[in-house]
């Protein structure tokens, strides 16, 4: 006589097997999706991240006059959370990083807008934060380099860490002389 | 046993299902994954092309930048002032005869075998045509030729790899005339991959002396002396012209040496030992943590960088002498730095006010924003605020040196190294070396008195408009007298006589003169043979000093000469001497030339004379002294600070904005002439104020001043001509700035061992890179770029 189905302890161990099997499907999917989403937000974050610091630099490249000052003459850098430049038309930008809500803003003529979101200022690895700003002046206010450190939380992600997982952090750094300091005859 | 098909067939499994499950997601994410990695590398790619780019763009600029200033250099102009106009006639090569001579020196480097036109667009095309021999590129699969729009003044330069890959970046170059006949644009484009950055600069046709002092004969500058720009010397390529006592091109002496402290001096001189050997670069300071440079600092624990500049210099060593409570901050002025914020700090430094003031004016505009703020910002990072510290930035030279002569040729006849008589740190501008030797024309072009056969034209007709000078009943002196109040006219037979240079102790003539005081001239002429005194007059405008221009026979120094009798009274030096002229024999060149002393006298406007064929110091010489006053601008600062500010800002004002300009452009023009500036008497309080190119023979400055433009020297002494054809040599003559004793080799100088010597003086010469030049002055033009006109965008 032909069997046409499984017996009970057969279906028990099938189920069994079915579960733990789901389990680990399971598992492994949302690591692949977590994975997916960390990849792909670190790596927009980074796009993001270049586009701002190319501009950032090429707003440096271009400036005329900076701010803050030092309170010296003698080569003196100058650590900051803000940076000023005044552009060849003379109007003035603010770069602010607001350490409160972790983002970097753009204020131009009274208008204020996110750049990028995210910007922890806290290296991998690091408790205390880092300023984004390092502006090296060369007698009183003349700007002869500034150095642009952002440390950025890939900003969808941060989720993650509710679940324990510690979202990746990325760390941008880009300088730039101002043109007019570097071809001054 | 065997399965049927059946039971194949009737199978309920889910591993297929499963497997395909896995198969379709874990397919999605690789494949998610992949083109996010690839986008990632996309990104990094069109970031790494856009860097190389822009780099390439701004090598091009880099490239225009040296053939432009390389090509403009070539062109010499005596036109002071490059406008619209000329600077467009200059590009396009179309100068008339009213624009002066304009000359071309030959390439450097390159031939020319067919020049394509005369203009400064056809040297810079030239240039690309017969000095850059690179591979031909294609440029969007076409081939870019070297193009020169002589309607447009437009040249367009092919691609220029960097490097020898195919791979390789290229840029590509465009110059334009703007409408603004003073500006060059240049277009870089950068090319790599497919990838194209462009960038513009304009560059400024100028011309300008870039020194604060330059000069043929000896530039001797002494303690208490600051110099705000580079300083040129032409002295020691001549026969006979260096030697081991005094022939040296240039004299610094360090400002910290006789300030009561014998520790002070005793390790100025070990310092100055170790700088000799171990000095790498010519700036007379030590790094200590320099390989080469800090071996001069082993075991000399007492030479330490106090004001943490990582040079150590002698003001470290000042510092270290006088800052009593370790603050790295010197006090010389208790009231300054009260008022600056320093409330409550004591007095360090109190042997020398002036040096304590000249080190704390120095460079005022300290923030640069071209506004100086007494009590702003510039005070705030150390602009006279009583405290001398490292915010003052201090360096005896703020700009290079430069040196006809070659280091070796120069060593090997003073017997030592060149730093044992050249202290004092040199700052030198951005990438520029602080020394250099062998330099030439045209970073280094010698000025003779013969170029200024134009230069003086305007000066010369401004002062025609006047009234004549007159005498006691006419002209200008006679207005005076009539005006009474005060006003004086003194006969020369009724003055006392009077020692040349006045106040020295090694005086080579006497003058009996007459005495103008308490007058006012406007645009006037003062005639030959004057030889007065003016004391506390105001002079208007121009005023131009006559004197006989054909002067060239040996005798004219001494032909006329007083001398104390021993006695108690004068007689003639050289009682059988005569001087030949065009016009005979004379026997008192006296008579037809003038030297004139100014005692407290202002002067609104310019000083400026005849132009001698000989340089006679006898004769020909002018000498300002007391508490004499040079203001151009009714706004001065100085100016507003004096008693009489609205009289003399309105005498300014009413000589209009035009003439203004011009009188800027020198307060003195005296080429061939010998000019003593200041008191060797030291007058504490009383500060002469140059502006513009100060042109003379051979030029002192002692006491206070101020220089605001160019030290320019005519006056090359030549062995067995002129003053020295019956003797001497070459180093006898010399510009000197601030004090220098006999012991220097200027016999002009007091002691001060003596107790009425009445101190240092306090100078500053500074460059003025806004001056405007009078016309006439032969020197090259440049082509620099305004570094505010960068920007990145356009197209070719």
């Amino acid at each position: 006589m032909m069997r046409r189905a499984f017996n009970l302890v057969e279906l028990m161990l099938a189920t069994a097997l079915t579960a733990v099997l789901l389990v680990a499907v399971m598992a492994s999917l949302q690591a692949s999706f977590h994975a997916y989403r960390e990849t792909t937000e670190s790596a927009s974050t980074g796009v993001v991240g270049r586009i701002v610091m190319e501009r950032l630099q090429g707003l440096i490249r271009n400036g005329i006059d900076f701010a803050p000052y030092p309170g010296t003459m003698s080569g003196a850098v100058l650590e900051s959370d803000v940076l000023e430049v005044q552009r060849p038309d003379g109007s003035w930008v603010t770069i602010r990083w607001v350490p409160a809500t972790g983002s970097l803003h753009w204020e131009d003529d009274g208008a204020d807008w996110v750049l990028l979101e995210g910007v922890t200022q806290l290296p991998q690895g690091e408790a205390v934060s880092v300023p984004p700003f390092a502006l090296e002046f060369h007698r009183g206010r003349h700007l002869h380099r500034a150095t642009i450190d952002l440390c950025v939380v890939a900003d969808d992600v941060q989720g993650l860490e509710i679940e324990g997982i510690e979202a990746p952090r990325l760390r941008l750094i880009g300088s730039a002389m101002p043109r007019n300091m570097a071809w001054k005859p | 046993m065997n399965r049927t098909v059946a039971e194949r067939i009737h199978r309920r499994g889910v591993a297929t299902v499963l497997a395909m499950m896995f198969l379709v997601v874990f397919g999605a994410l690789a494949a998610t994954m992949a083109v996010v990695a690839q986008g990632n590398m996309r990104t990094a790619h069109s970031a790494l092309r856009v860097s190389r780019s822009l780099s390439a763009a701004e090598s091009g600029l880099v490239f225009a930048r040296r053939r432009l200033a390389r090509e403009s250099s070539r062109f010499i102009v005596e036109k002071g002032v490059i406008d619209s106009s000329y600077g467009a006639a200059l590009w396009f090569g179309t100068t008339t005869v009213d624009d002066g001579v304009v000359t071309v020196l030959d390439p450097d480097g390159y031939v020319v075998s067919s020049s394509s036109g005369a203009g400064l667009m056809h040297a810079v095309y030239d240039a690309h045509r017969f000095q850059d021999d690179y591979p031909t590129l294609l440029d969007k699969g076409v081939e870019v030729p070297l193009l020169l729009d002589e309607d447009a003044g437009s040249i367009m330069v092919p691609p220029v790899r960097l490097g020898n890959e195919d791979t390789d970046p290229y840029f590509l170059l465009r110059y334009d005339l703007l409408a603004d006949g003073r500006f060059v644009r240049v277009t870089s484009q950068g090319v790599d991959d497919s990838i194209r950055r462009t960038l513009q600069m304009d560059f400024r046709l100028d011309k300008r002396i870039e020194y604060a002092v330059l000069s043929p004969n000896r530039i001797m500058i002494g303690k208490n002396v600051l110099v705000e720009g580079p300083i040129g010397s032409l002295y020691g390529v001549g026969d006979g012209e260096l030697s081991t006592e005094n022939g040296d091109p240039l004299v610094l002496r360090s400002d910290f040496y006789d300030l009561g402290s014998e520790t002070l001096d005793a390790r100025l001189d070990i310092f100055y030992e170790q700088l000799a050997i171990w000095d790498a670069d010519g700036d007379n300071r030590l790094r200590p943590n320099h390989p080469v440079e800090s071996e001069g600092l082993v075991g000399f624990p007492e030479l330490q960088d106090w004001d943490g500049d990582e040079y150590i210099d002698d003001f470290d060593l000042f510092l270290d002498a006088f800052d009593q409570d370790r603050d790295g901050m010197v006090v010389y002025d208790e009231a300054l730095a009260d008022a600056a914020g320093y409330a409550g700090v004591g007095q360090e430094f109190a042997i020398d006010g002036q040096l304590g003031s000249l080190i704390d004016g120095t460079i005022p505009d300290r923030d640069g924003d071209g506004v100086l703020t007494p009590t702003g910002t510039d005070r705030a990072l150390g602009y006279r605020d009583g405290i001398l510290d490292a915010r003052d930035f201090y360096a005896k030279v703020h700009g290079r040196l430069a040196f006809a002569v070659t280091q070796e040729a120069w060593e090997s006849s003073h017997g030592a190294g060149w730093q044992s008589v050249v202290q004092g740190p040199v700052r030198a501008w951005e990438q520029e070396a602080p020394s250099n030797f062998e330099v030439g024309e045209p970073e280094l072009v010698e000025v003779t008195t013969d170029m200024f056969l134009n230069a003086t034209s305007w000066f010369e007709v401004r002062s025609m408009l006047g009234e004549p000078f007159g005498d006691a009943a006419t002209g200008q002196v006679g207005e005076n007298l009539a005006a009474g109040g005060g006003i004086e006219y003194v006969p020369a037979s009724e003055s006392q006589y009077e020692d040349v240079p006045y106040g020295s102790a090694g005086a080579y003539d006497w003058y009996r003169r007459p005495v103008y005081r308490g007058m006012r001239f406007e645009d006037v002429r003062i005639p030959v043979g004057t030889n007065a005194l003016f004391e506390d007059c105001r002079f208007v405008g121009v005023t131009w000093v006559e004197t006989e221009t054909d002067c060239g026979d040996p005798n004219w120094n001494y032909a006329g000469s007083i001398e104390p009798d021993g006695v108690g009274g004068f007689q003639i030096r050289f009682p059988s001497m005569a001087a030949e002229s065009s016009e005979g024999d004379i026997p008192d060149t006296r008579l037809v030339s003038n030297s004139i002393r100014f005692h407290d006298c202002t002067f609104l406007g310019s000083l400026c004379g005849d132009r001698p064929d000989a340089f006679t110091h006898w004769r020909n010489k002018i000498q300002l002294t007391g508490n004499t006053r040079f203001y151009v601008d009714p706004s001065d600062q100085d100016l507003l600070a004096q008693s009489d500010a609205t009289e003399l800002a309105a005498d300014l004002t009413g000589l209009g904005d035009t003439v203004r300009s011009e009188l800027a452009k020198s307060s003195i023009l005296m080429p061939g002439w010998s000019v003593d500036v200041g008191n060797f008497d030291n007058i504490d309080g009383a500060r002469i104020k140059l502006t513009g190119i100060i042109v003379a023979g051979v030029m002192d400055i002692r006491g206070t001043a101020l220089v605001n433009g160019t030290l320019m020297m005519t006056f090359r002494p030549t062995v067995g001509e002129g003053p020295l054809y019956y003797g001497g040599f070459a180093d006898a003559f010399n510009t000197t700035i601030g004090y220098f004793g006999p012991e220097d080799g200027d016999g002009e100088g007091s002691d001060p061992t003596d107790p009425s010597f009445p101190g240092f003086g306090e100078i500053v010469l500074r460059y003025d890179d806004q001056a405007s030049l009078p016309d006439g002055i032969p020197w090259p033009v440049s082509l620099e770029p305004e570094p505010g006109t960068y920007s990145e965008g356009g197209s070719l």
